[in-house]
């Protein structure tokens, strides 16, 4: 035992030991190419000085440094040059890719990130068409930081059901796999607010189109099981909402003809929230708005597959539904060249309930 | 004794200067000596019982005095007993007998009115209950013995008396059941307290020391109490409880690492509660244990653990801190034991002025002065807390210095460094034994009753003894009640 | 104190021992080499050394109280048990050697990255080194006490994992074609199983020692199912394809755990550098002692301290002769598949023959 201390403290050279507050607490990274090659833009939680003895309850300030270079590892020495402490990365909560680096290939960064201990991999990722500049500046007006806006952005938008759990590790995961197409979500300034404004369709490292977010409702329910959505439906000049809870769609597979063939199959639940106007509707009625409802839902559903198919990139992971069913026929196709011409039929399965409210139209009323 | 041999004692006792008073009382052809040390020995019973009787019996009777006579007819003392080895009449004296000598008998009558200053029995100090009876042992063995026997009334209690110490001669007493206590954990323990060769021992807690497996040490094989009503139970459950002379504290053994762990109440509050206690008990140890080191482990090496907002707040309380980390939580824990060391020995008249010197300094001040931060102030008081919060004072000991091996190896390897710590010391104490237990029973070996009696205890559910114990009667009824559990 | 161990106790040595460090980096071994359906393999191996268990368990049973050196020496003399005790030392050497390196890559690779290597090796050793000193029944304890929590972190962290990850990625669970593969894999996941050796140096207790081999059969079972478990898991939440580029992938698996409600750990692989190093301290520590055991069989008089110290100096040499060979782990697995098979199969069932031939005349 007292060697075991003895040898502990010889070996106190304490590499890894290096104190928090003598780190750059890295918050978000914007990575662009540039003309000249790659940069940087990193935002660093700045901790001011008054807050030692009372502890700090205000908002911390940010400073945006960047580095560019040739390469990333020449981007990455310039940012190092700049800072005045060891840059920390741990504490990244969103990367941000330029436009222009995500229509170049992000491939190359991604083996960076993998190899790289620190990053999480449950980092959220987006892409801008804003310069790294503006996005940094903006945000910062508000006092909070870009990296936790974007974060916090995200989990709204994923609590809300309009957005899927997109991280730099899913990125890597479609990136190893066989048919790699995925999407990236894209973000924008609106009143100095981060908004989401769509989808990049990527396939491998490079975007290979973009997906509004008008057009891309639907999108979630290929993905997860999500939070109920609402919709509303017209019907006979009323307008009724409903809460609609999907479950995750459930794809059927199969290779005849020459030609993929996919059965697509979304069940869940609606429940009627309110109508326009304060009237009562029969069961019959009801039944008959949620056709209009199922009908309205369907053509969402098969404009996202079309869309994808348009596009050119399975982001809806329908290749995994059909590789699991046919794993050995999968192996002899090119994805990428029989999905743009798949044939996809889509079944809508949703059951229509009552909500709370009273709409009921009772017997003898 | 023929009067030539009683003066020929005298004159050797006489020359070994003791200091001892001769009181005698002449009788028919020849005469009584009373020998004794007027310091120990009760002055106002000393003529009640011994000596107007002895004097009256003399006038009166025209024979002369026989020492089974007088102790069995004329004193009135009630413990009194007949010698005859006249070797061992100074030892009697120095122990507050008053022997009283015969020129007409060989034999001597040794009586025992002896009178010793001692406190009276008191509260607990150490181990403090809510609902518990709250008499606790003193320095006297005889008090302490009387504790144990109104309590214990069954007829297997043994007393067995043993004295220790060749110049202070103190009495211990091994204190078993005969038909629960396991024979070789008492042969053990009578083995080891005759084998103890030192010029003096001053009560249990030095006594502890001999009775250790190894006597570098650092986790207490035995257990202590200053409550009598945890010894009998003790005694009750199988286990030997010693007492000794001029020591207010009893040792228990075996003891187990769990027993630190238990505290009076958890026996008269209502079982789950005792379990909710228990669990809060080894967080504090955790507590005491843990925290600076995780404290290192965050801050150095592995700050990437918590969310950013954290993390930039860490920063901030960091910002005006002089030192590293380790050296900053050293510097603390040390102060720290500094002020516990120095409130347990100062005067109670500036006891308040101390604690409050200690909080200006290591408040207010050491943190505006850039020497600590605020969170770390918070770990070791909370640290400090949890240490008042395991029932058994001395268990604790050996986990403030485990504590700075932890500290050092967490700060050499983080993380790793602290499960590396942390094996050490687990392996430590698993490897221990007292008298032939495992010391980390029930954990390891695991019994599953023992397990849940470590946790829960209740009278009522618990009709077995604990069977690491391998005591002669495991069984505590033979009465089946509704919530008894068999085994 | 008896030198022995419990039923209990052998089946947390077994667990520990065996899933040391093969269980960061079994997922990326089956993803390589079996692919969706490698479950199957991991089973099919946890049955093979099941049954190889049970022969070195039903020795200790007979044997009560002996290792394999004293039986051995009974059945075939002290020329074979000699044999055999160096054939474990240099085994047992080679093994903790490796294990050495794996873990101080490891921790380099992924928590302490300015490390140098070395100085993994030279702080653990001693601790690996004291635990082994205590002998037998102390380690034994010890793996009753680390056991429970690594099987409970275990438990709930893959509990995780089995919800937040992606079922697809580990499905077709079994494709008929692909039967060739996963039998020709089996030669792979053999590192994964081998550890039972080290039961030839933990003698039983007399108590319920009957029970043992039936017992030390379901916990290689349980073994099996755990690996399965975890290779799933760590599928689930990486890919198959991703999971081939990390060297230590169950790491990274646990790295893609996202916790919301738990904010103050928002790095879930700190829980396997605490809980899951346990695990390999404990496993490591278990290998140290069989290398006393069997050099304190060969040099009965030697001091055990003594024999520590040398047998310390001895793995951290031999570890850092390995930090200095690049394809080290590579050539070491090899030798200790080939060796292990020799320790945990050939050696025991030679002699569990021989002592029913014995005992039945």
């Amino acid at each position: 035992m007292t060697l075991a201390l003895c040898l502990s403290l010889g070996a106190m050279g304490c590499w890894d030991a290096s104190a928090v507050e003598d780190k750059d607490i890295v918050t978000a990274v914007v990575v662009d190419k540039t003309d000249s090659g790659y940069s940087f833009t990193v935002e660093i939680a700045s901790i001011s000085q008054g807050g030692g003895s009372q502890g700090g309850t205000k908002a911390p300030e940010s400073k945006v440094l960047k580095g560019e270079g040739k390469t990333f590892v020449a981007a990455r020495e310039s940012l190092e040059r700049k800072s005045d402490k060891l840059i920390d990365l741990s504490a990244v909560q969103s990367v941000v890719f330029t436009e222009n680096m995500l229509y170049d290939d992000i491939t190359q960064y991604m083996q960076r990130f993998r190899h790289n201990p620190a990053y999480r991999k449950t980092v959220y990722v987006a892409g801008t068409r804003v310069t790294p500049d503006d996005l940094m500046k903006a945000t910062s007006e508000n006092n909070t930081l870009v990296g936790t806006s974007l974060y916090q952005t995200f989990l709204s938008l994923i609590k809300n059901g309009q957005m899927y759990e997109m991280t730099m590790g899913d990125i890597l995961t479609s990136l190893s796999c066989e048919y790699k197409g995925y999407l990236i979500p894209a973000v924008d300034l609106s009143d100095g607010e981060i908004t989401l404004i769509g989808f990049y369709a990527m396939e491998g490292g490079a975007c290979k189109g973009f997906v509004p977010v008008e057009g891309s409702s639907g999108i979630v329910h290929f993905h997860t099981k999500s939070k109920p959505i609402h919709y509303s439906v017209e019907y006979k000049g009323l307008e009724a909402a409903f809460a609609v809870d999907m479950k995750k769609a459930v794809t059927r597979g199969e290779y005849r003809d020459g030609k993929v063939r996919l059965n697509i199959r979304f069940s869940g639940k609606a429940t009627l929230q309110y109508l326009s106007e304060e009237k009562k509707v029969t069961d019959e009625e009801l039944n008959e708005m949620g056709e209009t409802l199922k009908q309205d839902l369907r053509e969402r559903h098969m404009e996202a597959v079309k869309t994808s198919q348009r596009v050119g990139v399975d982001y809806l992971d329908l290749h995994e539904a059909f590789r699991i069913q046919n794993p050995d026929i999968y192996k002899e196709l090119d994805w990428s060249q029989v999905y743009p011409d798949a044939e996809i039929n889509m079944d809508m399965d949703v059951e229509i309930r009552w909500g709370t409210i009273d709409y009921k139209e009772k017997e003898g009323e | 004794m023929q009067s030539k041999g009683m003066e020929a004692i005298l004159s050797y006792l006489r020359s070994l200067n003791i200091t001892f008073t001769e009181r005698t009382v002449p009788y028919r052809r020849g005469e009584m000596k009373a020998l004794y040390i007027k310091q120990i020995v009760d002055l106002t019973a000393l003529p009640d019982q011994v000596l107007k009787p002895v004097v009256q019996y003399a006038a009166s009777t025209g024979k002369p005095l026989k020492a089974a006579q007088v102790m069995n007819d004329v004193i009135y003392a009630a413990d009194c007993r007949l010698e005859t080895d006249t070797k061992k009449i100074q030892s009697h004296i120095l122990e507050g007998m008053v022997v009283l000598l015969f020129s007409t008998d060989p034999q001597y009558v040794v009586v025992n009115i002896k009178k010793v200053e001692h406190r009276n029995v008191s509260e607990p100090e150490i181990t403090y209950t809510v609902r518990g009876p709250r008499d606790c042992f003193v320095e006297t063995l005889d008090v302490n013995l009387s504790l144990i026997r109104y309590r214990l009334k069954d007829p297997s209690l043994r007393v067995e008396m043993m004295e220790v110490g060749k110049r202070t001669k103190t009495s211990v007493a091994v204190i078993y059941m005969e038909d629960i206590a396991s024979n070789t954990v008492v042969t053990e323990i009578k083995k080891r307290i005759g084998g103890i060769s030192i010029d003096s021992v001053w009560g249990t807690s030095e006594l502890q020391h001999f009775l250790q497996n190894s006597k570098h040490n650092l986790f207490p094989l035995l257990g202590t109490t200053e409550r009598s009503d945890w010894a009998c139970e003790s005694i009750v459950e199988g286990r030997v409880v010693i007492l000794a002379d001029g020591g207010h504290i009893a040792l228990i053994a075996p003891h187990i690492f769990a027993e630190s762990m238990y505290a009076c109440d958890d026996r008269y509050d209502n079982k789950f509660f005792g379990l909710f206690s228990r669990i809060l008990r080894y967080m504090a140890l955790y507590i005491v244990l843990c925290p600076s080191s995780q404290y290192i482990a965050i801050v150095s090496f592995h700050s990437y653990i918590l969310p950013i907002q954290y993390t930039v707040l860490l920063s901030q309380l960091r910002q005006n801190v002089l030192f590293s980390p380790l050296i900053e939580v050293l510097l603390l824990e040390l102060l720290v034991e500094l002020i516990r060391e120095a409130l347990m020995r100062v005067p109670s008249k500036i006891g308040t002025a101390i604690g409050v010197v200690g909080a200006i300094i290591i408040g207010q001040a050491a943190t505006s002065a850039g020497v600590f931060s605020p969170l770390l102030l918070i770990i070791v008081s909370a640290e400090l807390l949890a240490s008042f919060a395991i029932p058994d004072y001395f268990a604790v000991h050996p986990f403030r210095i485990l504590k700075f091996l932890v500290i050092l190896m967490t700060g050499s390897m983080g993380l790793f460094g602290f499960i590396l710590a942390l094996t050490v010391i687990l392996i430590s104490m698993f490897s221990l034994n007292s008298f032939g237990v495992p010391y980390m029973a029930p954990f390891a070996p695991f019994d599953r009753y023992d397990y849940r009696r470590a946790l829960m205890f209740s009278r009522a559910a618990s009709p077995y003894r604990q069977q690491y114990l391998r005591t002669k009667d495991g069984t505590r009824t033979d009465l089946y009640h509704e919530n008894m559990e068999p085994k | 104190m008896d030198n022995t161990i419990t039923n209990r106790q052998m089946v947390f040595i077994l667990f520990l021992t065996l899933t040391s460090i093969t269980i960061i980096t079994i997922p990326k071994t089956i993803a390589e080499k079996a692919g969706v359906g490698g479950w199957a393999t991991l089973l099919l191996t946890a049955l093979m050394f099941g049954l190889l268990v049970m022969v070195i368990a039903s020795l200790n049973s007979m044997y009560r109280g002996k290792m394999l050196y004293d039986y051995s020496r009974e059945l075939l003399g002290k020329a074979f048990a000699v044999i055999f005790a160096v054939f474990y030392s240099l085994y047992f050497l080679m093994v903790s050697a490796y294990l050495c390196t794996s873990m101080a890559s490891m921790l380099k690779a992924n928590f302490l990255l300015e490390t140098p290597l070395w100085a993994f090796v030279l702080v653990s050793l001693p601790v690996f080194g004291y635990v082994a000193y205590k002998g037998v029944t102390n380690i034994a304890r010890l793996f009753e006490f680390y056991g429970v929590i690594f099987i409970l972190a275990m438990t709930v962290v893959h509990g995780v994992m089995l919800y937040q990850g992606e079922t697809d990625n580990i499905r077709p669970l079994f494709v008929p074609s692909e039967t060739g593969k996963y039998l020709a894999a089996v030669k792979d996941t053999i590192i994964g199983f081998l550890g039972i050796e080290v039961l030839t140096i933990t003698p039983f207790s007399l108590k319920r020692s009957k029970k043992a081999p039936r017992v030390a059969f379901l916990t290689l079972i349980a073994v099996g199912f755990a690996y399965v478990l975890v290779v799933e898991t760590s599928i689930m939440m990486v890919g198959i394809h991703e999971i081939t580029f990390y060297e230590y992938p169950l790491i990274n698996a646990i790295r893609q755990i996202v916790l919301h409600y738990i904010e103050f750990l928002r790095r879930v692989d700190i829980v396997y550098l605490t809980l899951g190093v346990m695990g390999i301290v404990a496993g490591i520590s278990m290998v140290y002692l069989a290398i006393v055991e069997y050099v304190c069989r060969l040099f009965p008089r030697a001091a055990r301290w003594l024999v520590v110290v040398i047998v310390g100096f001895a793995i951290f040499l031999l570890s850092l002769e390995g930090f200095g060979i690049l394809d080290f782990r590579h050539i070491a697995v090899q030798l200790i598949t080939y060796g292990g098979l020799l320790a945990a199969g050939v050696i025991p069932v030679s002699l569990w023959i021989v002592a029913k031939v014995k005992r039945h005349g």
